[in-house]
């Protein structure tokens, strides 16, 4: 057998015990941009191996071994993203307004940044501060910012995968906007 | 809904108008609302530079973010090797 062949061989078999030389940064990498955080995107890469290993007569080839990979780490990640939802925990400061007539509370009123949006928007510091505050939010909540800017899915695509409502994710939107922007008022007012 | 006098609808309209399209009833509704609210003008503002912001922080998050550990990296490719030999 020439060496063209044994590749094509090799290719449409996979080789699973160089997995972790070849892809395991990068398979780490994507987790982590999606999940923010260092522990699960470590256990999501190992149930990726593991499961691609259980199903590896499945790999035919047809996608390259990266790709493949790829695809079954989505899976698990959209499987935690979904058990995140199930239980949304919110640390601090749940009420914008009044309960009797929907009016902004006093203390949680709208007002200019200082120095302004604008002027901060060309800074470091902004997107520093906003990266902490979005370290507050539930874990659950974040995933459908990641869905729609990195996997650019629209609302009713993120609906499905993470097997929510609508009305249920406009009130994370909604929430989750509320809360980053208060949180950046107390940085910069 | 009646948002004319609620902040709290009001608010969720315009994260709902930055994302998808609203009926034109919402449209004159939020328009009335935002005449009249100081706050939520400012909210509107601040919300759809915050969604810039929010982009840029996404997208960026995938070339910063550094690999896997030396230790974690070993533990993982004695973990496949076990399973080959059970194979």
């Amino acid at each position: 057998m020439n060496t063209i062949e044994a590749n094509v061989v090799a290719e449409k078999t996979g080789h699973p015990e160089k997995w972790v030389d070849m892809y395991a940064d990068y398979l780490f990498c994507f987790a982590m941009t999606r999940v923010h955080d260092g522990e699960l995107a470590k256990d999501l890469v190992q149930e990726t191996f593991l499961a691609a290993l259980e199903k590896i007569g499945c790999f035919e080839g047809r996608s390259s071994e990266k790709t493949w990979l790829t695809g079954i780490l989505k899976n698990k990640i959209y499987d935690a993203y979904r058990r995140k939802l199930k239980n949304p925990v919110l640390a601090e400061g749940d009420r914008f307004f009044r309960e009797s007539d929907g009016h902004w509370l006093i203390e949680q009123r709208p007002e200019p940044f200082v120095p302004a949006m604008e002027k901060l928007m060309e800074t470091k510091e902004l997107q520093q501060s906003l990266q902490a505050c979005i370290k507050k939010l539930p874990a659950g909540w974040l995933a459908i910012f990641t869905l729609k800017h990195l996997e650019d899915q629209s609302s009713d695509a993120i609906c499905a995968t993470l097997k929510i409502s609508h009305s249920n994710f406009w009130v994370i939107i909604h929430r989750a906007k509320l809360h980053l922007r208060a949180c950046l008022q107390k940085k910069f007012n | 809904m009646h948002i004319k006098n609620n902040c709290r609808k009001a608010t969720m309209i315009i994260e709902k108008r930055e994302v998808d399209s609203i009926s034109l009833l919402k449209r004159l509704e939020l328009a009335v609302h935002l005449s009249g609210c100081k706050e939520c003008t400012i909210y509107a503002v601040q919300s759809r530079q915050l969604n810039e912001v929010l982009r840029d922080i996404f997208l960026q998050s995938t070339i910063s973010e550094p690999g896997l550990g030396r230790a974690a990296k070993k533990q993982l490719q004695q973990l496949i090797n076990d399973e080959l030999k059970n194979k």
